[in-house]
Order: C-alpha cells, then structure tokens, then sequence
C-alpha cells in the first residue's frame, strides 16, 4: 500500500526533447548496425517487448487499475490511462471488430516523432514500432496473448497514426509466456 | 516577400539555398556568397561591445539598388540570409526578425530528425513548406 | 560623340576660383614683368587666396555682353544651360582685370605717363563691353615706397592718376619690384580676390533680379538657370554654403520641369551636373552622409526617366555615369581624410557602375544591332556647327527645340540611328572592366574578400565576352579556389563552364583537360547530359581528336579553335600532362590504405588501393603507380596494360582496368621490406593513374601522399557521423565511405623465437652480491648468430639509482662503485635450434629500493619471405623489479658496568658498549666476524675478540656483543667524543660458498665524557642472606690533584642493620683510596635497598650526594634464612 502511494507521487518530470531525441538516435543506430528495415522493425518489437513486461508492473502499481473483465475494457485502459501516463496523448479507441477482438487505436500525434522525417530510402521502417512490443509484453504479463501492428503512419503519408491491436488467446497461469 | 533564402553552415557553405524560380539563381548564390563578408565581420569578436554578441539578429547587410540582404547567426554559428526585393518598402524591420524566427525554429526541427547528419544539406520537406509559404506570402 | 561623351564636362570638376586678368606684362621679354608673372604663379601654397590668373594682351576683346533685357515677355528659352557658360566665366570673363604700368612717382614726363596709362585703361574699359568687370591699376616702380602720409607728392599725383582713369583710390596699387617681390604679391592678391568677391557678389544680384520678370509658365527652364548662375557665383566667391544652398534649390526644379522624351536626356544632364556639385560641396563640408543622401534621391527620382526606348541604352549609360562618378568623388574624400566602411565605401558604387555598363552592353547589342546593309546616315545628324552643342543635353539635330514633339520626324530618325551605330563601336567590355578594376580595389581596401571574388569573375566573364580569353582565364582560375574552399559547387560549376570555354576557344590543352576532370566529378552541378558530353570530349582528347564545339560560343572565335586544335592535334610530342588534383575535385578519387599500422619484416607489406569514378561513362585507365618514400618499392606497386586499341572505352582484356561510375575498385599490392628500413616508416608520397594511351594523348593524374582531394576531408567526416547503414556487398565489393586512408606504415622487427628466463631470489640485500642467473634458449628453426645481452639498471629511472647500482659478470669478489649500472652487448656466441645457455649476472645495489632491471637478448637470424631470403635482427627483452632491502640494523649503546643506562662517561671509569644486531633479512645470515675499531679516545678494558664469528641469523633472530671499555683521559672538549666504528662482515647464507663477503661498517656513537673529583665504588658479594653478615667495602679515590675533606653517612635502611662509622669524615690525598669496611646484617630476604651513603666533598659543594654514589649498587639480593639439617640453627636465628 505505501510503496504505491509513494510511486503515484514519485513521477519525476523528464525533457520530452531529449526523450524524442534518445529514441531517435536509438532507431538511427539499429539502421547502422542492421542490413534492412525488416531487421530493425524486428529489433525494435524485441526491445519494445521487453520493456512491456516490467512496465506493467510500474502500470498496474501506479494506477491500481483492477482486472479487466472484457477486452473493451482493456482497450479503454490502455487509451485512457497508460497512454496519458507514459506519452502523455489520449489516443482513440475505434473500429472494433463485429467480434470484439479488435480495435484501433488512433494517435492525434505521437512524440516519439516530433521533428522526423524518414528518408526515402527506409519506406520500410516502422519508426515506432517500440511501442507495439511494449504493448504486447505487457498484456502478456496479463496472460493476454495480442498481436499489435502499425495500420497507418504519419511519417508514411498517412493522416493519422494507427495502431491495430487483436486479441488471441488467454494464456494460461502455469504456461511460461514465451519469447526467444 | 522573400526572392531569396539560404542557410549557411558555420564552416561557410551552403546548407540550403533557395530563390523565386523567375530569377536568375546563380545572381542569388553570388548575393548570399558575398554577405558573408559583411556578416563575418560583424560577428568577428574584436573590439565589438558586448551587447552586439548575443544579439543574433544582424539587421539590414548591406543595400544594393535592387534588393536588400538580412542577416542573422545562431549560436552555432549557422547563418540564415533572406533577400528581399528593394522596392517592397511595406516589408518593416521585425517582420524581417520574426521570419528569421520562424527559420531558425524550423532549423532547429530538421536537427532534432534522427535522421538528418547535421553538415549534409537540408532536404526536408516541412522546411521546404516553411520556406516556400515565406517566398510566396506578401508580406 | 567621343566615347567620353558621358563624362562631365571638366568646367563642371574643377573647383571654381576668381578669375583675374593680368595686362601690361610683357612676360617674354621683359625680365620684371616675368618675375612678377612668376610671383603671381609658380608654387601657389594652399594658403594663397583662390584665383586663377590670366596674362593677357592690353586690347584683349573679351566676350560680348549681350544686351540687357528689358523684358522676359516674349522671351522662350531654348535650352536650360549653355554649354559655353560656365567656361565663360571660369577663364574668359574676369572678375577683375589689371593693368600693369611701368610709372614711378617721381617721373619726370608724369603727365605724358599719366595720360598713356588712362589711354590704357579705356581701352581695357572698352574691350569689356558693358561688363561689369572691374578694373585696377597696378603702377610697377622701381623704388620703395615711402610709408603713407610721407609721401605728399606720391598723393598728390595718384590722386590725380585715379581721376585720369577714372577709378576709385581703392583699385590703384603699387608694386615695387624689389626684394619683397612675393610679399608685395601677396597683399595685392588679397586685394584683388576683394574685388573679385564684390564684382560675383553685384553678378548674383543681377541674376536675382531676374527673377520678378519670370513666369512660371513659359520660363520654367530660366528658373533653373538662374539659380544654376547664382550658386555658381558663389561658388567663385567662394562662399561654398551658399552655394550648396542654390544648387540644392536648382536640384528641386530641375524636377519641377515638364519632362518627356524629347528633353528628357538634357532634365536628366542638368540634373546630374547639380547633383554633382551637390555632392562635392558636401564632402567638401565633411557631411558625406548628406552627399550619400542627396546622391540616392537623385537616383531614385532620375531611375525611372528612361526617355527614348530606342535609345534606352543612352539611359543606362548616364546611370553608369552617375554611380562611377560618385564613386570618384567617394574615393577623393577618402583620399582626403573621410573614413569609409566595409558597407558604404566607394566599391558598391563602382560595382553598380559596373553593373550598368554591363546592362548597356546588353541593350546595345539588341537594339543596335542592324544588319550590314544599314548604313551610317549622311548628312550626320549628329555635327554641330563648332563641334559643340549650345545647350547641355541637347540633341544636335534639333538643338534649342523645347516642344514635346520633335520638328522633323525624319530627322528624328536618322538622329536615332546614327546614335545606335555610334553605341555599337563603344567598347563596353573595356569599360566594364575597368569599373569592376576599380570596384576590386575598393573592395579590397574594405575587407570584402568574397565581393571582391565575385567581381572578379565577372571581369573574367566580361574579358571572355571581349574574347580577351588569357585574361579572362588568368582571372577565373584565380578565383576558383575561393569558392572550392568554402564548398559552393554551384558558383565554382558556372566559374568552371566559362574557363572550359576560354580554354577551348584558346586550344590550351592542358586547361581543357583540367576543367574538364572537374566539370564531370562530383562537385559539379551540370546535368547528366551536359557531363556526359564533357566526358565524351574529354574522352576525344584523349585520343588525340578535337572535341566538339562548346556551347553558345562566337562562331568566328570557333572558327579560329577550330582551326587550333587541328594544329595541336598534329603536332607531335608534348602529349602527356600531370595534373596534381589533390586541390582539385576530379571525377576519380583514389584512396590509400596499408593493411596495418606496422609490419614485422619477415611477413610481407600490404596495400590497397582504391579507386572510384562519379563520371556518367565508365572510363579505363592504362596504368595505375604507386611511389613511396623508399623508391625501390615503387616496382612492385604497378597496374599496367600495354595495349594496341585507341579506344578507350573498348572494355579491354583486363577487366578491372574500367571503372565504373559508383563503383569501388580495389587493387592490391604485395611486397617484402628491406631489413634497412626496420624502425623506419615506408611513406607513399605519390600515385599516379595514366588515363589515355602513348599512341594518342595522355595524362598523369597524380595525388600526393595517400589520396584525398579538396572535397574529401568534409566528406569523410560527414561519412563518419552518418546513420547510413554500411550497405552489405559482395565479397569483392568495398563501400567507398567505410575506407580510411592510412599512407604509411611502421616497419618493426621479426617476432623473437627464444626464451629467456632469469632465475633469482629477490630481494636483494644492500651492498651484497646478487646473483641472477640468465637462461637464454633458442626456440627459431635455424641457427641464431651474434647473440648479444645488455644487462643491468633499466634507463630512464632516478639518477640516484645509477650511481647506486652496479653490475658485474665476476662473482668471485665485491664489485666497487666503478663499475656501471648497465652492461652492454655481452657476446653469448651461437645457439642451434633448442640449445641453451646460462649466464650468471651479478648486481650489487647500495641503496635500498625498487629497481627494474633489464635483461635485453639480440641475435640474428636467416628466415625467408615469399620465397627470399632475408637476415632479421631480432631482440627479446625481460624486465623484472627487485627490491633492496637492508639485512641488519645495528643497534649500539653505552652502559654502565651495572647495565643502567648512562648518559655521561667518566673519565677512567669503565663502561659497556652493546651492539645489538637483529636480522631484518627473509634470508638466514652468516655473520662472519666483528670488528670493533676504536679511536685513542676510548681503550678496551677487555680484549675485543668478536663475539659472534660464524653466527647464523635467521629471519627475526639477533646477535648481540659486549665490550668493556673506559675513556683514560679528558680532553677540552668533553662533549661528541668520537668513540670508532664497528665493522660486520657477513654475507646471504646460500649454496653458493663462491660468493664474496660484504663489510658493513658503522659508527659508534659519540659520547660525552666527564671528570669526576671523587670515585666511589664498593666491594660486595654479589648476595647476601638474611641474619647472616654481609661485608662491604667502600673504596673512595680521589681523582683530583688536591687534597680532599671527605664527609661520609650512611643512611639506615629497614631491611639491613651495620655495623661501622655510621658518620664519619676523612682526608684523602691527591691519588689516594680510602677503604670503609662495613658489616652489614640482612633482616629481611629478597632484593632490597642497600644503605645509601651520603657523601659530600667539603670542597666540591656544588658535586650531589647522587653523582659521588653513582657507581654504587643501590640494591642486592638476600636469600632467605637457608634450611639447616640440623634443628639447631633455626634455633639459633
């Protein structure tokens, strides 16, 4: 109980510039060191994933949010609470599916690319494709196993910024969640 | 109106150049080459009070019978130069200043892209929007 | 028209002065008149008044006045200024004119004198012709005249000359032509500049007056006549403010005029002659930003006032004019002292100039160029009568015609024409040459290196347009590097085009060529297919055909390259070229790069060169070389195909000759050092790329030093910061950018394949002989030869360690301080492969601790390299850090007899000395022998064998030695008495029984010694036992030479009862002792007090009880009663 209330108070103002500007010198690397855009996408889910798994915990601590009952809630607490938390945005939760397992979120703006332009030479990359490992990890340390992907993105002609997220299984408690 | 906007890196070269299509551009390059002299003298540190070093903005550069060359300089020393046609006399003092303003803010934006090597030359495309509305609004 | 039809008018530039007539003088043959003449204008200070003197005839027929008008009614005017007005005024209408008269006073025919001088007055009065001119008398004498008021006969009759002529007393001077000629002078100038300023002074007012018979309407052009006049006589005055005043008033109503094309060109003269005064008086005034001020007005109101567009060249022409001579008149007031900045100095003006000149060029050539068949219009519409027009400005054919339309239309016609065919032989590159010459000077006066650069390639283009095409090169290729410096492609691509032009119009080759690498590279900002065609034609060149015909060239300076380079072209030999490009950017760039920093000299050198070409076409090179700074490499570092086609572009048998646009292309090149250069750096200083073929042309390009050329540097760097990612290629594909130039390499010795080990056992103890045993064995394959060890003090540690440190190959005895601390090139001999060979090496360090040593084994050995054989000399080197510490500290001290610390001696009273000698070595010590040396101060009392011959001493052991001594006699000085040294010699207990024995001496402290009066000691057994007697004896000496009263008491102690004088006192004689037997009687056992005695000399009172008794044991020890067999002695006690 007291360690909660004492990280609600605890959030330390930081310098979105030089956050932005980490990001970017962190996507601009991975492109050095990687031969294609496929690999850096890749790279980023990875490192996107496993800062999922442990920010759920500062989430969950932070917000004391309880269990979701349904995936509409779910998709509601990722817009309107974790969303504002960490990035400070309010995305949009739209498009559902007939069958509930789907929806879109719809980013206004994103900071992770304020300032960026993406050369022509990297159509290919998913300049945020953080964000979709984070939200995988840390579903799936809810036991939700989702696949999140980007439907549309800014830096690549496209109005608004979207992330589609579908629901697949629930993961059952003794089974490890897996990844290499 | 601008005819003519550029920004030159602080070892001298050109960064970015642009003038009205209609013109002649190498009359141009020559005009914004030959300001550097008078703006590497201004911002030359011998002698000068102090009050002129942090001023970034250096004002009118020189006049010539058809145009008029402002100046300013970053603390980096990046250069930004805006031509203006002569006989646009509605054009005042810091409608001049807030343009360079608006450049330098726009400068600042294309070095935070993870993307840009600062020292190569600028090919963004939001800066080529700024620029452009710059060159077509009158002013 | 003259060319200089557009220069102002020289009595508009001059500054205008008095105009004063001299008549009378007859300056050739008459040697006063000449002297006066002479006074009058030869070295005219600045400080003399401003008029400019005339001689000149006494009947001269000055100008008409022309009548007075008596009404402007019906007067039009036709013109606004005469062309002949202000010459009129400036040197044909005086202000004053005097006559000079030969008449002394006291001449005898005065009244026939008289009389001629009146004749010639009227004369001049006459020739005048209603001027308002003035008239003086100047009478030349020949003596002095007396001072006024004495003179009563020179009064009388000037008065009466003055009524003769008809003049007031003020305008008759005299002159004597004696000593103070120029004095004299002086003072009649500054009369006459008086009535020169009244005469301009009474024309401006006849000028003024005009003006209440003016119209506005019709007299418009009087208007600023007028007032044209008035400023310009007071200019003549000299009253330059005023003057400023009217003309500045002239100024406004010349553009008050009603202006059309037709008078246009004269509004726009008079406008810029008022402009120009303008100015002048201003910077005159020192108020330059005035003249800058009035000078833009000018413009900006004159800009727009073209006139005639067919004659509009005419315009640009005059706004030349108009920015070239302010930029004079600029220059003048800097000249003069007015400080100019690097935003507003004359250059900007001389550069506007330029530019118009450049304009006029251009509008000349389009609206004046007619055909051939259009000849020159006769009767020439542009002849005046005299060869001048009447008014300024004026068009000759229709001079004073003021209406808007011209009189005669065909007149009009062919007065236009004749004007354009006369602008087309202007010479408007010369003209524009010369301002931007003039602007360049300016420019670099004000710190304006790039204006100045930029001005200078539009003389350059300017000479190439006049077909000057050396000049035009020589000022073009100057200034390339500027702008290739500061990386503006843009302007040095449009700079280089114009050069390729000139230097083919010129058929110099070499530029061609030059140029050409430059246009094609990568720094060029041409389109694809503008390079393309450069490279083809750079590509004819080289195989010794013509190129094509540069673009937008005069077809007769075509024509004549044409012709050129089909000369060149046939000309045999001369054909090759090298071209340094490093300063350039050339479309191949070439990088170096040794495999590695250093090589061992058994393992052969690599390099790679790069190569990659950013021209559209591939292009193949003939040969590729490489040289270094050690020549004889260079043979091994070649690319070469001898071929017979003379097409380049024919991909050849080698496929890696061609270089592809964008592609990198690697050679690699693979040689052996020579063992000379072992230490050395091997440099490349130069490769060189032949492109074309001894059958044709061909050229060197050449990059000194490892590649790189003026764009690379930033590039590199750009590269470095990039996020790019390195593209992954093929295996035998390079990314340009990822190659670092690296242009030279170390060539350092072979890897030694031999072990050497040192066995020791450190620490070392100071001063012994330490012994290291050296095992060099040989690891190499074949037999190692000449095999030398340097052993010994590392260098380049503590000075003090040098001197301290010693190094020996003799075991067998102490080495002394002579030897060195370093031991050089000891032969070893030869190993066979495995063979070993052990050294023993002996250090002896003086000084306590740490040391490197080292131990430096070099040898040579045969090996072979890429099938060659070699001999390397190769060095191990070991290092290894002993510690010295000390074996042994001696520690000594005096006692008493009786083991109690003492502070002082006495004389004759013996005393110990112990040594103490713990062993601070980890190695046991053998201690042989001790040595104790005393001084004569000290005897032994005892002899002084060494206690302590072959004594072994382990760690933390110690031995100790005691020695009985006595001082025998006092010397004066009884403190710090040196006492001898103790010597030890000992050495490491070790297996070696060979290694030598170390001494280690040192001093024995000193001592104080004292003389006693009185000795006294006892006699006792060494123990007593309780209830049983125990006799003592107390000897006391008198040490001293007198007798001495002796008083001695015993003090009783509990634990004994005596028996004896319990008080008593005796006299001893000099030398003699005294005995007192007591019997003392234990009463109790252990170690008790004795009684103490107190003694005092009677005649040493100052001597303590304490000090007499100080050699008296103070206790002893009682046994207890002892247990008897039989019962009867317990009974007894």
């Amino acid at each position: 109980m007291s360690r909660q209330a004492s990280r609600a108070s605890e959030s330390k103002k930081m310098n979105s510039e030089l956050f932005t500007l980490t990001y970017g010198a962190l996507v601009t690397q991975l492109c050095k060191d990687y031969e294609n855009d496929e690999e850096v996408n890749k790279q980023l889910d990875k490192m996107g994933y496993n800062i999922g798994v442990r920010l759920i915990e500062d989430f969950l601590a932070r917000s004391s949010v309880g269990r979701c009952h349904d995936f509409r809630e779910t998709a509601d607490v990722i817009a309107k609470v974790a969303f504002k938390m960490y990035l400070g945005i309010t995305p949009s939760v739209t498009n559902w599916s007939p069958a509930g397992d789907e929806f879109s979120l719809i980013l206004e703006s994103n900071p992770l690319v304020d300032f960026v332009e993406l050369p022509d030479n990297h159509s290919g990359l998913v300049y945020s494709n953080l964000l979709c490992g984070v939200l995988r990890g840390a579903l799936e340390m809810v036991q939700m196993a989702v696949d999140v992907k980007f439907a549309q993105d800014t830096l690549r002609g496209d109005n608004v910024t979207e992330i589609r997220m579908k629901f697949i299984k629930r993961i059952e408690e003794n089974l490890p969640a897996g990844e290499e | 109106m601008a005819v003519c906007i550029a920004v030159i890196a602080k070892e001298n070269y050109p960064l970015y150049i642009r003038s009205i299509p209609a013109e002649n551009k190498l009359k141009f390059h020559y005009m914004v080459h030959t300001s550097l002299d008078v703006v590497e003298e201004k911002i030359s540190t011998v002698g000068k009070a102090l009050v002129d070093q942090r001023e970034l903005y250096l004002g009118l550069l020189y006049p010539t019978e058809d145009y008029k060359v402002y100046g300013y300089v970053t603390n980096s020393k990046v250069k930004f130069v805006i031509v203006v046609d002569s006989s646009n006399t509605a054009l005042r003092d810091n409608e001049i200043r807030s343009m360079f303003r608006k450049l330098h803010n726009s400068y600042t934006d294309v070095m935070c892209n993870p993307f840009y090597n600062p020292g190569d030359t600028i090919q963004s495309k939001s800066f080529d929007t700024m620029v452009s509305g710059m060159m077509l609004q009158a002013c | 028209m003259s060319p200089g039809q557009w220069d102002l008018p020289p009595e508009l530039c001059c500054r205008p002065m008095a105009f004063v007539a001299l008549t009378g003088l007859d300056v050739v043959y008459n040697a006063v008149h000449r002297a006066i003449w002479d006074a009058f204008c030869a070295n005219r200070r600045a400080d003399r008044v401003p008029i400019s003197f005339k001689v000149l005839p006494g009947d001269h027929e000055y100008p008409k006045c022309r009548t007075k008008r008596s009404s402007y009614e019906w007067y039009i005017p036709k013109g606004i200024l005469k062309t002949g007005w202000m010459n009129k005024h400036l040197n044909l209408v005086p202000a004053l004119v005097v006559v000079f008269y030969e008449l002394d006073w006291d001449e005898t025919q005065w009244k026939e004198k008289q009389s001629e001088c009146a004749t010639k007055v009227e004369i001049v009065r006459t020739s005048l012709q209603g001027r308002n001119t003035k008239v003086a008398v100047v009478l030349i004498q020949k003596k002095t005249p007396l001072p006024p008021g004495e003179d009563v006969v020179a009064s009388e009759r000037a008065a009466a000359l003055c009524n003769a002529c008809d003049l007031s007393g003020k305008s008759l001077f005299v002159l004597p032509h004696t000593d103070h000629l120029v004095g004299y002078i002086i003072r009649l100038e500054n009369a006459f500049y008086e009535h020169a300023q009244t005469y301009y002074y009474t024309e401006i007012r006849k000028v003024k007056s005009h003006k209440e018979f003016l119209n506005k309407t019709t007299h418009q052009l009087l208007f600023v006549r007028h007032q044209f006049k008035i400023a310009f006589f007071s200019e003549l005055k000299q009253d330059t403010q005023n003057a400023l005043k009217y003309y500045r008033t002239a100024y406004n109503l010349v553009h008050e005029l009603r202006a059309h094309e037709t008078n246009m060109l004269e509004i726009k003269n008079m406008a810029g002659f008022i402009n120009y005064k303008i100015c002048r008086l201003c910077f005159q005034h020192s108020i330059p930003l005035e003249a800058i001020a009035q000078f833009r007005k000018h413009i900006d109101l004159c800009k727009k006032k073209i006139g005639s567009a067919e004659l509009g060249f005419e315009h640009i022409a005059w706004m030349s004019k108009q920015f070239q001579s302010f930029g004079d008149l600029f220059d003048e007031a800097v000249k003069l002292g007015l400080t100019a900045i690097q935003t507003q100095n004359p250059g900007f003006y001389y550069q506007q100039a330029a530019y118009y000149a450049q304009e006029r060029k251009q509008l000349a050539s389009q609206l004046c160029s007619h055909e051939a068949s259009v000849s020159y219009p006769s009767p020439d519409p542009l002849e005046t009568p005299n060869g001048m027009l009447d008014f300024y400005g004026q068009r000759p054919w229709r001079q004073g015609h003021q209406s808007i339309d011209p009189p005669d239309p065909e007149k009009e016609k062919s007065g236009i024409l004749a004007l354009q065919l006369k602008e087309r032989d202007v010479p408007h590159s010369e003209l524009i040459i010369a301002l931007l010459s003039s602007a360049v000077a300016q420019f670099k006066k004000y710190k304006c290196p790039r204006m100045k650069s930029h001005l200078m390639v539009q003389m350059g283009e300017e000479y190439y347009h006049a077909k000057d095409y050396t000049k035009s090169l020589k000022l073009l290729d100057y200034v390339m590097c500027d702008y290739r410096t500061e990386r503006w492609w843009t302007l040095l691509t449009s700079i280089l085009a114009t050069a390729l032009k000139c230097s083919y119009l010129m058929g110099q080759v070499k530029d061609y060529i030059t140029y050409s690498l430059e246009l094609i590279g990568r720094a060029s900002t041409l389109k694809e297919d503008q390079k393309s065609r450069i490279e083809k034609n750079l590509i004819k060149v080289l195989m010794n055909e013509c190129p094509d015909t540069e673009p937008e060239c005069d077809p007769a300076a075509v024509k004549t390259a044409q012709n050129l380079w089909a000369d060149r072209v046939s000309l045999a030999g001369n054909n090759d070229f090298i071209i340094e490009v490093q300063d350039y950017v050339p479309f191949v760039q070439c990088k170096a790069r040794f495999l590695s920093p250093s090589f061992h000299v058994d393992v052969p050198v690599q390099l790679h060169i790069y190569l990659k070409a950013d021209c559209p076409h591939p292009i193949r090179f003939s040969k590729l070389c490489v040289s270094f700074n050690n020549q004889e490499y260079n043979q091994f570092c070649e690319v070469e195909e001898p071929y017979e086609s003379n097409d380049i572009l024919e991909p050849s048998g080698q496929g890696n000759m061609c270089l592809v646009p964008g592609k990198t292309r690697k050679y690699h090149f693979k040689f052996v050092a020579r063992t000379e250069d072992v230490g050395k750096k091997i440099e490349i200083t130069e490769i060189d790329l032949m492109l074309g073929n001894k059958n044709g042309r061909y050229m060197f390009l050449k990059w000194r030093g490892g590649g790189g050329d003026a764009a690379s540097p930033q590039e590199a760097l750009q590269a470095s910061r990039s996020f790019k990612r390195r593209p992954r290629l093929a295996d035998n594909q390079v990314d340009w950018d990822s190659v670092s130039i690296q242009a030279n390499t170390m060539v350092i010795s072979r890897i030694p394949k031999v072990s050497v080990q040192l066995h020791h056992e450190p620490p070392a103890l100071t001063n012994e002989m330490y012994c290291m045993m050296v095992n060099i064995e040989s690891q190499e394959d074949s037999l190692i030869r000449d095999i030398k060890l340097t052993v010994g003090l590392k260098p380049g540690q503590d000075a003090n360690l040098t001197q301290t440190t010693h190094v020996t190959l003799n075991g067998t005895e102490v080495c002394d301080d002579s030897h060195p601390a370093l031991l050089h090139d000891i032969f070893i001999g030869e190993l066979h492969p495995g063979q070993k060979i052990v050294k023993p090496v002996y250090f002896r360090c003086v000084t306590t601790g740490s040391r490197i040593f080292l131990v430096h084994v070099s040898y040579m050995v045969n090996t072979s390299v890429e099938s060659k054989e070699i001999m390397c000399k190769c060095h191990k080197d070991e290092t290894v850090n002993i510690e010295t510490v000390v074996p042994f500290n001696v520690a000594m001290k005096f006692v008493s007899t009786r083991f109690e610390h003492l502070d002082r001696m006495y004389v004759d009273i013996p005393f110990l000395l112990m040594t103490d000698i713990p062993s601070a070595s980890p190695w046991p010590l053998k201690l042989f022998s001790s040595q104790l040396q005393l001084t004569s101060s000290v005897v032994a009392v005892d002899n002084l064998d060494s206690q302590i011959e072959e004594v072994v001493l382990q760690t933390g052991e110690s031995a100790s030695e005691c020695f009985c001594v006595k001082c025998p006699s006092v010397t004066s000085n009884t403190s710090g008495v040196t006492t001898g040294r103790y010597t030890i010699s000992w050495k490491r207990e070790s297996n070696n029984e060979k290694l030598p024995v170390v001494c280690t001496s040192v001093t024995l402290p000193c001592i104080t010694v004292e003389a006693i009066p009185l000795y006294v000691h006892a006699d006792l057994p060494s123990f007593g036992r309780v209830r049983e007697s125990l006799p003592v004896k107390y000897l006391i000496q008198n040490r001293t030479s007198q007798v001495q009263d002796v008083e001695m008491s015993v003090e009783p102690s509990d634990a004994f009862m005596f028996s004896g004088l319990k008080q008593v006192r005796m006299r001893i004689l000099p030398g003699n002792e005294q005995e007192m037997l007591y019997n003392f009687y234990p009463l109790m056992a252990g170690y008790q007090v004795l009684p103490s005695l107190n003694i005092n000399l009677l005649r040493f009172p100052g001597v303590s009880s304490q000090l007499l008794r100080r050699f008296l044991p103070t206790r002893i020890f009682i046994k207890p009663q002892g247990r008897q067999v039989d019962d009867a002695s317990i009974a007894a006690a």
